[in-house]
């Protein structure tokens, strides 16, 4: 592996990781929009 | 939420989006290959404002700290859980292209430098304010917990950075920088800032409705939450 | 100011006497302590041990967790049959109660010292008699910060079933400078003899004033029986 490799490889990671928290909180999003104040459980507080 | 803030929203995302793609086509496109380190060193444009932005969301949660233990409010606990989570993210990200550098620049994936033990400690410190949070069951007791722990997490921040400078040292502490790498650094500096504004009000809006499903409370965003009678479904 | 002195003897007694009848706590504190050393001596293996060098490490976890319960139990007991309701009743400052529970911890903590310590330098064959003093400043001001942070968040973290684990969580990572700090200071003494001094003394006494300060204020606001 060369610098560049690990440039774009720490890059990517960036992006997954980014991306991935978005992905989750756009998910909550849509799942607390379609649920309703009745069956709202106990969630995890970990997203 | 109205139209209006939604159109906001999306305005502000697609304007973030799009400057943080410009700034990594600007770093590996035009930013020149820094001398002594090469390529490799394109990391730092990500790495260090990651790293100040790691800084700015836990004083939020400082902030947004004794904001509740002052008034007792819930939408402090909201607004200090969102950027806690966002400091660990980000400080995660930290971490992890700090050591794909450092393996690149010292051959190994760890070392015990002071810097490295710096993030690691502020990682955790973060990381057990998430945790912690779910095993207290009782709402006011959790933000009364962790609002102290905010106060006394953030504090301990300049405790960690100065003890672990007892330790030896082989990270870089400033590098000569040529205009146009400063100039990628603030763009990238300004997107990441934008990101992490984001993250975090994004997070706290989704928190807010929670406490408000959580407490029974009218939902701040009626429209868009319809809360149905259990009658209703049938 | 005699008062106010007087008002923390008073609850500092009345915890340390309510101990010295039940000897609840130190026996357990105690034995725990003396397990974790035997625990890591066993797995280090006879190489690391002769060295010494893991002894300050190995002090260290055992103080910890020893402290950690330590500061649990000072807690629990103002929780049984509403204890804590009648002593923020009692004409006194809230800050003396902090105060007061503080030296109990602190106190307790030094006993569980007094016999661990002992225990790790025969097996590890740690060489405390080249610098026993800077041994103990050290670790004094370790404790001071350690009890200051653990006090206050015993009284932070309420009798829900899962305090053990809980206040470990919650004052571990925030007592790492101190255990940085400390051991940082130790090698310099033991392995480099150097004298104590300098930069981790001050990071330990920063550490100690800013979070005997912080509980102090904060106390005041989250107590609640």
């Amino acid at each position: 592996m060369n610098g560049t490799d690990y440039a774009v490889a720490a890059y990517l990671i960036t992006a997954l990781l980014l991306w991935g928290y978005a992905g989750s909180l756009w998910y909550s999003g849509l799942r607390m929009r379609n649920t309703d104040a009745n069956d709202a459980g106990p969630r995890s507080d970990m997203s | 939420m109205t139209k209006l803030k939604k159109t906001l929203m999306t305005g502000y995302w697609l304007v973030t989006l799009a400057l943080f793609a410009f700034a990594i086509a600007v770093v590996f496109a035009w930013t020149p290959i820094e001398a002594t380190m090469g390529p490799v060193q394109k990391i730092f444009y990500l790495h260090l404002p990651i790293a100040i932005n790691t800084f700015l969301a836990c004083l939020v949660t400082f902030i947004a700290s004794v904001g509740y233990l002052w008034q007792r409010r819930q939408f402090w606990d909201d607004l200090a859980v969102s950027s806690a989570k966002v400091a660990v993210l980000l400080c995660s990200i930290v971490l992890l292209t700090g050591m794909i550098w450092g393996h690149s620049a010292w051959g190994r994936w760890w070392t015990w430098s002071p810097r490295l033990t710096f993030s690691l400690v502020l990682w955790l410190l973060y990381v057990a304010y998430l945790v912690i949070r779910p095993s207290i069951e009782s709402r006011e007791r959790r933000a009364l917990v962790s609002a102290v722990y905010g106060i006394v997490a953030f504090l301990d921040v300049p405790l960690v950075y100065l003890s672990v400078k007892l330790m030896p040292d082989i990270h870089p502490t400033s590098i000569q920088l040529a205009p146009e790498m400063k100039l990628t650094l603030l763009l990238c500096f300004v997107s990441v800032t934008l990101l992490t504004v984001g993250l975090i009000a994004a997070r706290y809006r989704l928190h807010r409705i929670e406490s408000a499903v959580g407490a029974g409370l009218d939902l701040p965003t009626p429209t868009k939450v319809p809360i149905t009678q259990p009658g209703d479904a049938a | 100011m005699m008062q106010v002195i007087q008002q923390i003897a008073l609850l500092t007694g009345k915890d340390l006497r309510v101990e010295a009848r039940s000897r609840q706590t130190l026996g357990l504190v105690v034995v725990l302590g003396i397990l974790i050393v035997v625990v890591l001596g066993l797995g280090l293996g006879p190489q690391q041990v002769a060295s010494g060098q893991a002894a300050t490490a190995v002090l260290w976890v055992a103080y910890l967790f020893g402290g950690v319960l330590c500061f649990e139990k000072t807690m629990a007991v103002e929780r049984h049959d509403g204890a804590l309701a009648g002593l923020m009743l009692a004409p006194i400052d809230r800050g003396v109660i902090y105060a007061g529970k503080f030296i109990s911890n602190l106190v307790l903590m030094v006993a569980l010292a007094l016999v661990v310590t002992p225990v790790a330098v025969v097996m590890f064959g740690f060489d405390l008699s080249a610098a026993p003093w800077g041994f103990a400043l050290i670790m004094a001001g370790g404790f001071v910060g350690f009890a200051a942070v653990g006090t206050l968040f015993a009284a932070a973290v309420s009798s829900s079933r899962l305090q053990g684990g809980l206040l470990a969580m919650v004052v571990f990572p925030v007592s790492l400078p101190l255990v940085i700090a400390s051991t940082q200071m130790m090698l310099h003494l033991f392995r480099d003899g150097e004298p104590v001094g300098g930069a981790g003394l001050a990071v330990l006494l920063a550490f100690d004033a800013i979070y005997l300060v912080v509980s102090w204020l904060v106390f005041e606001v989250i107590l609640e029986p």
